[in-house]
């Protein structure tokens, strides 16, 4: 094994959901998940970038096997966790947790923090005492930045940043190794958003937690990441460390999503280039590279044949899914 | 009372809300003002009264919700003191609005078509059958395919579609001041990028005011160029888009600023010590002194003025109230 060792390995993942267009056709599909590999390195922060009906999510949620796949292995300890059975499942259940991205819904509105936090445990510590409980409910709100006396209290009393550390403090009170974090700032405020996002990198550090980092906000990425991978219509298009492809998008979806995003610098110099178009339906994505509808560097090879994703300049960390990637 | 701004000028603005738990004291005294043609950025965090302001300026207001104090000049002219009928002349016609959520904002069982019609039918006083081709010239105008439009229902449309029609229904009047309240915030970021690019060609083009209201540092140092940062129903700092950035007075305003992530940044965000108040109950004095790490006794007791610290930069902040006539903050 290489130096950083692999928690993770996520191999031709697939979801399809199958619809119905009329009453008398065939059903279609929507791949909202098209064959995805990723390897999440052990105590890194993975970052998933996309814009809406990218597949971000459904990936998230597939990998917890909170939605069944259409195919692939996800790969935990040299097991295919997707293929075991309920029981043997359990455990990793524990061990891959998630926190959602809208703190509003994601807490039952109608249970103390206590039981929301409990839930759990009394699930995957059996024979667990009740002052045990209490004891690390205790303390992993501490952990998360709330007091003891919170617990007795229901969601609503919360603001959403508050609510979002309860969502955490729920994930992580289980001694995870893994968590999905599906958008988890996207619904709170900038002040708030920097708290919650340097709580997740601390507790990241402290516990030695592995992160899969869902969100369509790249300067976020940027804040927390290691690694990244950026999505379109259900593929991966572009996949390295963090540093090298901010320092050199090659795919030019990649280059585009970040030049998209306004900068809070009027002083700023940049070439402002517009991405053309929207996003094109999932159920009937373009032939050839899916991207070449929209894409301002488009050859007619990109309408016939789809690029695979392939070492940029020798380097295999960093991998791209374009004919002509972008060199300078 | 001097006016400033010869376009609008709002003039300690005060709005409640009478609810169960109490009356919450949504705007507590806010200053702007705007000049033509001026693309003014509202930002503050939730609750901070931006979408209040607006609503305002339109005269939404409705019950339970009452505007208690206060003035806006539009032109010269008190808004507060107009009867209905004469607000309803401007409405639509002199100031207009789009919406964070457009196709929430569209009538989702007519088509797009008739609700452009019928806003250019009422501005212009014509039937609206004859209005149609003005439609068709409308949706090419935003960047559509107007013949495919014409006949599709709001639900027909992405997000984006959406936004450019409410754009288009929002400028077919020719408005002097556009009211863009979170126009992008529902979009995706390429989506974005394409909406405010739109904006600004039209706008530059029409040379109208635009208030644009946002929760996003980035899309109003982008498109404007002068910046109201508000605070809990108050204005916090005035200024200049670039004064703003490059020196942000008001301690609330730095921290925001802190707490910003963008590409390329290397030092450690910092968070804004506490939570927004809540207005039913607001902090005596500043409303910020909970949190602000510069907090004195006399921001507990009263609030600060809203005063010129330097030149076209305004603050509510006892750190430069003495500052005022002329000093520079350095």
């Amino acid at each position: 094994m290489d130096k950083s060792t692999t928690l993770l390995r996520i191999e031709d993942l697939s979801k399809f959901f199958a619809i119905k267009k009329n009453l008398f056709s065939r059903s279609a599909y929507v791949k909202a998940v098209d064959h995805v590999s990723l390897q999440v390195p052990q105590g890194s922060t993975f970052a998933v970038v996309g814009e809406s009906g990218s597949g971000k999510t459904t990936l998230g949620r597939t990998i917890l096997k909170l939605i069944d796949p259409t195919g692939g292995k996800v790969i935990m300890d040299g097991k295919d966790i997707l293929s075991l059975d309920k029981k043997d499942f359990l455990e990793y259940r524990r061990k891959m947790q998630i926190v959602f991205q809208d703190p509003y819904n994601s807490l039952h509105p109608r249970k103390l923090v206590k039981t929301i936090i409990a839930e759990g445990m009394k699930i995957h510590f059996k024979g667990i005492g009740e002052s045990e409980i209490r004891e690390r409910i205790r303390d992993v709100l501490e952990q998360v930045g709330l007091r003891e006396e919170h617990m007795f209290r229901y969601p609503h009393e919360f603001s959403g940043g508050q609510r979002q550390r309860i969502a955490f403090a729920r994930a992580i009170v289980l001694n995870p190794r893994f968590v999905v974090l599906d958008e988890p700032t996207s619904a709170l405020d900038v002040s708030v958003q920097a708290m919650v996002l340097k709580l997740l990198k601390e507790t990241k550090k402290e516990k030695g937690l592995t992160y899969l980092f869902i969100t369509h906000d790249l300067s976020v990425v940027d804040y927390l990441a290691d690694q990244v991978a950026v999505m379109y219509l259900g593929q991966v298009v572009e996949k390295g460390p963090k540093s090298t492809v901010f320092q050199h998008p090659a795919h030019p979806y990649t280059r585009l999503l970040m030049n998209s995003n306004p900068v809070p610098d009027p002083f700023a110099q940049r070439e402002k280039q517009i991405v053309k178009g929207e996003i094109p339906s999932p159920v009937d994505p373009p032939k050839g590279c899916r991207f070449h509808t929209r894409c301002p560097f488009v050859q007619p090879k990109c309408k016939e044949n789809e690029p695979s994703l392939e070492p940029f300049k020798g380097n295999p960390e960093h991998v791209v899914k374009c004919f002509f990637p972008l060199d300078t | 009372m001097e006016t400033r701004g010869n376009l609008l000028d709002v003039h300690q603005l005060k709005v409640v809300f009478y609810t169960y738990r109490g009356v919450i004291q949504a705007l507590n005294g806010v200053e702007l003002w705007m000049d033509k043609g001026q693309r003014l950025g509202v930002v503050g965090e939730t609750g901070c009264g931006k979408s209040v302001t607006a609503q305002s300026v339109m005269r939404l207001i409705e019950d339970p919700g009452e505007i208690q104090e206060g003035h806006i000049f539009f032109q010269g002219k008190d808004l507060l003191k107009m009867r209905e009928e004469q607000m309803e002349e401007i409405r639509g016609r002199d100031i207009s609005m789009i919406f964070q959520e457009p196709r929430s904002a569209l009538n989702p069982v007519m088509k797009v078509s008739f609700q452009i019609a019928e806003v250019i039918g009422k501005v212009q006083k014509k039937p609206i059958k004859s209005v149609y081709p003005q439609v068709e010239e409308i949706l090419q105008f935003v960047g559509l395919d107007a013949k495919r439009l014409m006949n599709m229902y709001p639900h027909e449309l992405s997000g984006g579609m959406a936004q450019r029609v409410m754009i288009g229904m929002g400028l077919a009047s020719r408005p002097k001041l556009l009211i863009a309240d979170e126009p992008t915030s529902a979009l995706d970021v390429t989506i974005q990028a394409q909406i405010l690019e739109l904006l600004d060609k039209l706008v530059s083009e029409l040379g109208n005011a635009v208030m644009m209201i946002s929760h996003d540092m980035g899309v109003v140092a982008e498109f404007c160029d002068q910046i109201l940062v508000m605070y809990a129903g108050n204005s916090a700092e005035f200024a200049p888009t670039k004064t703003l950035f490059q020196n942000p007075l008001h301690p609330y305003t730095k921290g925001l600023l802190k707490a910003v992530p963008r590409i390329g940044r290397t030092d450690e965000l910092q968070a804004i010590a506490g939570t927004v108040p809540d207005l039913v109950n607001p902090p005596s004095g500043c409303r910020f002194h909970k949190r602000c790490p510069h907090a004195m006794e006399k921001c507990k007791e009263k609030r600060p003025p809203f005063v010129e610290v330097e030149q076209n930069h305004f603050v509510a902040c006892y750190l430069f109230s003495d500052l005022q006539g002329g000093a520079v903050h350095g």
